[in-house]
């Protein structure tokens, strides 16, 4: 479990990419955020938010 | 009134009474209701337990039906249960939101401890299936049972106590985006982050992966 303050960026960063189309998140995410263990977070969340959502 | 004895009667055993009783036990439901709406604090702590009793009671004869391995629907529980009260008049909007967070709670914890309970897992021979409503799951997962569901949300209020309560609420309580909104006092915009990041973290949980 990665600490509070971590968390929060990634759950700011989970929310800004799903307002990029689906091909361009990954290039997103590496612009936005230079913490390799925040994005994959957010990549590891973004695998299961089309099931979520669905 | 009615006491808490009658949890414990199997229906043949009612006895011609319990009509009465029962209705005596909607009216002080409903007594409580009003007074807590006008003001009185202290019957929201007499209403607590009588809830507690009406809960219990619907999901044991929900449990009860034939196939009780079939999808939950907690939100059809709690809103057969008061939605004719929660009609009346004196109890304000906010009231009514607090008092469906309230049920939100105790139905979570009811149907955690019954999907937890040997004795039900014995005689249906399956895990109570959850389906989160607004399809938290998809169709082509197999749906997880509650006792997972329940573990996965403590986990969450560890991270974040508030998605834990939005994830009680909406999906225990059947509160709307607005209600939630009021009894967090938070905005919508913020229940409906907070709701589709925490489906999307259960989803996760529930998957074994974190």
């Amino acid at each position: 479990m990665i600490e509070p303050e971590r968390q929060r960026r990634a759950e700011e960063l989970f929310h800004s990419a799903l307002r990029v189309p689906a091909s361009e998140r990954a290039t997103f995410l590496r612009n936005a955020c230079a913490d390799a263990e925040i994005r994959e977070e957010v990549e590891s969340l973004l695998a299961y938010e089309s099931a979520a959502s669905q | 009134m009615e006491t808490g004895r009658g949890l414990c009667y199997a229906p043949r055993q009612r006895s011609s009474h319990w009509g009465v009783l029962k209705m005596a036990a909607t009216h002080e439901v409903t007594s409580l209701l009003q007074a807590w709406g006008e003001g009185d604090e202290a019957a929201l702590e007499k209403l607590i337990p009588l809830v507690y009793r009406d809960l219990h009671q619907a999901a044991r004869r929900y449990m009860a039906g034939e196939n009780p391995g079939h999808l939950l629907q907690t939100t059809a529980l709690i809103h057969e249960t008061y939605l004719r009260l929660l009609g009346v008049e004196k109890v304000s909007w906010q009231n009514r939101s607090h008092f469906l967070a309230i049920c939100a709670q105790l139905m979570r914890r009811i149907l955690t401890d019954y999907a937890r309970s040997r004795r039900f897992q014995k005689r249906s021979g399956k895990a109570i299936r959850v389906k989160f409503d607004e399809g938290l799951l998809v169709p082509s997962q197999p749906d997880p049972d509650l006792a997972l569901l329940d573990a996965a949300m403590k986990k969450l209020a560890m991270v974040d106590e508030r998605k834990s309560r939005v994830v009680e609420m909406r999906f225990f309580g059947g509160l709307g985006v607005e209600e939630t909104a009021s009894v967090l006092n938070v905005s919508p915009e913020t229940v409906m982050r907070d709701w589709k990041y925490a489906k999307t973290w259960l989803l996760r949980e529930m998957s074994g992966e974190s």
